[in-house]
């Protein structure tokens, strides 16, 4: 709590109250006009003077946060003025949060004489963060004429590149790069400073050069606060998306994207400046007030609630309405169950609405691998193809972070350890160059993750033999699939055992555990000598939103994942013929098996002219199912489903619909198994 | 370890040879008294809005759609085989008085959340660990097979329930999984 004024200030507070409240409360109202007509000198002129008052009325009582935030406000508004800065989207609103954030001390001081001294730092940060961007050499020449002397000297004081940095920042201005200046605050509660700017940083090395990192990057940190705000230098095609893409990352407060002028050579204006100008039209981005990216038609659906929570709104008034004018009980009683249903439904809606906000695509961490897997190759010499697969496979963010490491560990074991030297493959008949191919796929409730390569495969034999030397006991029992799990042991794989064995590197124990605790997947390896190695990771999410085809049985419907489906078909009973196996029927000049969905709920299907039946694909097999009735097609969030109600595997998932009705997701890979 | 520690604060003070007790939820099942740990249990509601699911265990009557998470609902009378005759005794006579108090105590164990459905909740008791009789030779049958002790407090006997096994999908699924 900041120092509040004496006791006997109670008069003086009163006035500081009337006056400074009517103040937050016209700042308010102005930004709001000046929503509505951002190229208003006047009302930009009028906010100035606004913050203006209030920080000093603030400053004159002691409350430091709000006289603070005003001052930054101010100054913000001043560089507005001043032409600096441009009204952006973005500005306005972190300046509608530092509106908020006043009346919300304002609220506070007069409801307790006192202010938080912390808290709202986001907004805080917001906005200092636009300031300190003030003295950016402006690279649109249009903009305000020649800027001040001063200030492309103070850029150059900014940043020392030494000889090497300055050579490839040369190099890329050849190519046609522009140069970057990219600074990344990061919430100045997040415990972890050091790591999130670190998730930026090795993105960013994906998609661009990155010339130099202020605090710098290499080996632990020193001291995790250094990292709440990250400036790097980097050069790259084109500013814009893939910058701000980079920087997505959870626990971000704010990125800001500045184009500088190349420092090498006499002037910095000469020369450089001019096609980095023509290139990137005028301020590259605004600064980006979180990392959050929701697609639009997520916040349609979330809208559709609000509006339907106005009407529940409305809908309460007019019971209450009605209470007040003596309704009888028991309309009263109706309503209200009425209403409470509906209610439940919405706010189940609502929060499922909320959740998809935090789907995104596995190409996040997968974009990452082709720069890895080309700079691992290059330095080991082992010339590699990398295949990806499913990248537009959406799953939660938290998990997607979660995950990034444990990938990138499979895949730089591959290469060190997997693969073999060009002339071995050679010698062995292998292709020259080795290959890895990763694969996101979603079945069901679960998203399968494959990363597979055509090295050399484990060594069961030997490592069976190293856990005896270690007095595992039973070793020399084990079975080759139980073998291969010692990999995932802690301890084992650590003593670089495993490394010595041709098999994978060190800290596969880690990966297990962050697969199969943290995220309560569960890793599986399977390996052939001489072949490869192929570790499936099968992450069992709360939520995993897949396009499904309703069907029904009986009263009750069912979901299939369109990506187990092949299409549909209507069957006549008539070509139904028995095999060995079971029932099967004509497809596309084949036979294939069909089941029926009845006959997989334990009940008999009922005997019709026709059945209407979806194709399933499983790999290459195929197979009928006979459904009672095909629905519709339709988005859904996947659970889990406990074993306790799935003990047969018959379902992968279930999924709550819009209105309260429950979904069984049927596991359609039986029709393999049947193939196997 | 956590969370013993945090059961052993809400514990009671009153543990007559300082050894910690815990915090239990007691409820009824067909004659007997049962328990399982507070701290597990997240909600107790009234059952409603089951839906059946094909091929469950045959001991799980179906799922609850509990603000939007799909919990399974454990029947503990089916589990521990208990007869409904038992039940109606153990509720004062008649079935319409076993469904009015019957309950499903939602339970979280891990990453799983599960409903129990049961006869009757009643209080929170406080069992001093040393009280408890591990090794239960008292019970015999499917009854021994899910209690991982037993506590006698004030003349009641008090069944603690292994959850583990109660929620096992495990071997003793095996029957229920051959089609």
């Amino acid at each position: 709590m900041s120092a509040a004024p004496g006791p006997d200030d109670g008069r003086l507070r009163r006035a500081f109250l009337e006056e400074s409240e009517e103040l937050v409360q016209k700042l308010g109202e102005t930004l709001s006009a000046l929503e509505a007509s951002p190229e208003s000198r006047e009302l930009v002129n009028e906010i100035f003077r606004l913050t203006h008052s209030l920080k000093s009325e603030a400053a004159l009582m002691g409350y430091t946060s709000l006289s603070g935030l005003a001052h930054l406000m101010e100054d913000v508004l001043g560089q507005i003025r001043s032409g600096d800065l441009a009204l952006s989207r973005d500005v306005l609103d972190r300046l509608v949060a530092g509106a908020d954030r006043a009346a919300v001390l304002m609220n506070e001081i007069s409801q307790s004489g006192k202010e938080s001294e912390s808290g709202a730092e986001d907004v805080v940060t917001g906005l200092s963060t636009l300031i300190a961007d003030r003295r950016r050499p402006v690279a649109r020449p249009a903009s305000n004429g020649a800027p001040p002397a001063g200030e492309t000297a103070d850029g150059n004081r900014e940043t020392p590149f030494n000889e090497v940095e300055l050579r490839r920042i040369a190099e890329a201005r050849d190519r046609g790069e522009s140069l970057v200046r990219l600074t990344v605050t990061v919430t100045p509660d997040e415990p972890m400073k050091f790591v999130r700017a670190f998730l930026v940083f090795s993105n960013l090395e994906q998609a661009v050069n990155v010339i130099k990192v202020v605090p710098a990057m290499d080996g632990a940190p020193v001291d995790d606060s250094l990292y709440g705000r990250t400036v790097f230098y980097l050069t790259a095609p084109l500013g814009g998306d893939t910058l701000k893409d980079a920087a997505r990352v959870d626990q971000i407060a704010s990125v800001t994207v500045e184009q500088m002028d190349y420092p090498s050579g006499g002037s910095p204006r000469d020369g450089s400046g001019a096609p980095a100008g023509t290139e990137m039209t005028g301020r590259t981005a605004p600064a980006e007030k979180t990392s959050i990216r929701v697609d639009t038609r997520k916040l349609d659906e979330l809208w559709s609630f609000v509006a339907e929570l106005v009407l529940h709104k409305a809908h309460m008034s007019r019971l209450s309405d009605g209470v007040a004018r003596g309704m009888d009980a028991e309309s009263i009683r109706e309503e209200l169950v009425e209403s409470s249903d509906s209610l439940e439904k919405l706010s189940s809606g609502m929060q499922q609405a909320m959740r998809d906000t935090r789907m995104i695509p596995i190409s996040i961490i997968f974009n990452k691998f082709p720069r890895l897997v080309r700079d691992l190759s290059r330095k080991l010499g082992k010339p590699v193809d990398l295949v990806l697969s499913g990248e537009d496979t959406e799953i939660d963010r938290s998990i997607i972070e979660a995950l990034s490491d444990p990938l990138t560990h499979v895949i730089r074991n591959s290469l060190d350890h997997g693969l073999e030297f060009p002339e071995e493959r050679v010698r062995l008949g292998k292709p020259e160059r080795g290959k890895i191919t990763v694969s996101a796929r979603r079945q069901g409730g679960t998203i399968v993750i494959e990363l597979a390569d055509d090295g050399r495969g484990l060594d069961t034999d030997r490592i069976r033999q190293k856990a005896i030397s270690l007095g595992i006991p039973g070793a020399a029992a084990l079975g080759d699939a139980e073998v291969r799990e010692l990999v995932f042991l802690p301890g084992f794989s650590t003593k670089d055992v495993v490394t010595d064995l041709s098999g994978r590197g060190v800290g596969m124990d880690v990966v297990a555990t962050r697969i199969r605790n943290d995220l309560r997947g569960d890793v599986e390896l399977v390996s052939e000598e001489g072949k490869g190695t192929r570790i499936i990771l099968r992450l069992p999410l709360t939520l995993t939103i897949v396009n499904s085809l309703l069907v029904a049985d009986e009263a009750q419907m069912y979901a299939i994942p369109l990506s187990d489906l092949d299409s549909t078909a209507k069957v006549p009973a008539a070509e139904i013929s028995l095999q060995e196996g079971g029932e099967a029927a004509p497809w596309m000049g084949d036979t294939i098996s069909l089941y029926s969905l009845a006959g997989l709920l334990g009940r008999e299907r009922r005997p019709r002219e026709e059945y209407f039946a979806v194709v399933l694909r499983h790999g290459e097999s195929r197979g009928f199912l006979v459904v009672d009735e095909l629905i519709e097609e339709r988005e859904i969030v996947i659970k889990p489903v406990d074993d306790l109600v799935n003990p047969l595997r018959l379902f992968s998932g279930v999924s709550v619909l819009d209105d309260g009705q429950l979904v069984f997701i049927l596991d359609t890979s039986f029709i393999r198994r049947d193939n196997f | 370890m956590m969370k013993e520690d945090a059961a052993d604060a809400q514990g009671s003070p009153s543990s007559a040879q300082g050894s910690p007790s815990r915090r239990y939820v007691s409820f009824i099942l067909g004659t007997g008294r049962y328990c399982v740990p507070v701290d597990q249990v997240m909600q107790i509601i009234r059952p409603q809005g089951i839906l059946s699911v094909p091929k469950a265990a045959p001991f799980v009557p179906g799922v609850i759609n509990l603000r939007g998470d799909v919990i399974p609902v454990v029947s503990l009378r089916a589990r521990l085989g208990i007869s409904d005759a038992q039940a109606a005794q153990g509720a004062g006579g008649t079935a319409g008085n076993v469904a009015s108090r019957a309950r499903i105590i939602i339970i979280r164990m891990g990453s799983r959340v599960c409903g129990l459905m049961v006869d009757d909740v009643r209080e929170i008791v406080d069992i001093n660990e040393a009280s408890v009789q591990r090794e239960s030779n008292q019970e015999p049958g499917a009854h021994a097979q899910f209690t991982g002790g037993v506590a006698q407090r004030d003349g009641t006997l008090f069944l603690i329930l292994d959850l583990q096994r109660v929620l096992s999908a495990g071997r003793d699924l095996q029957g229920a999984a051959q089609v």
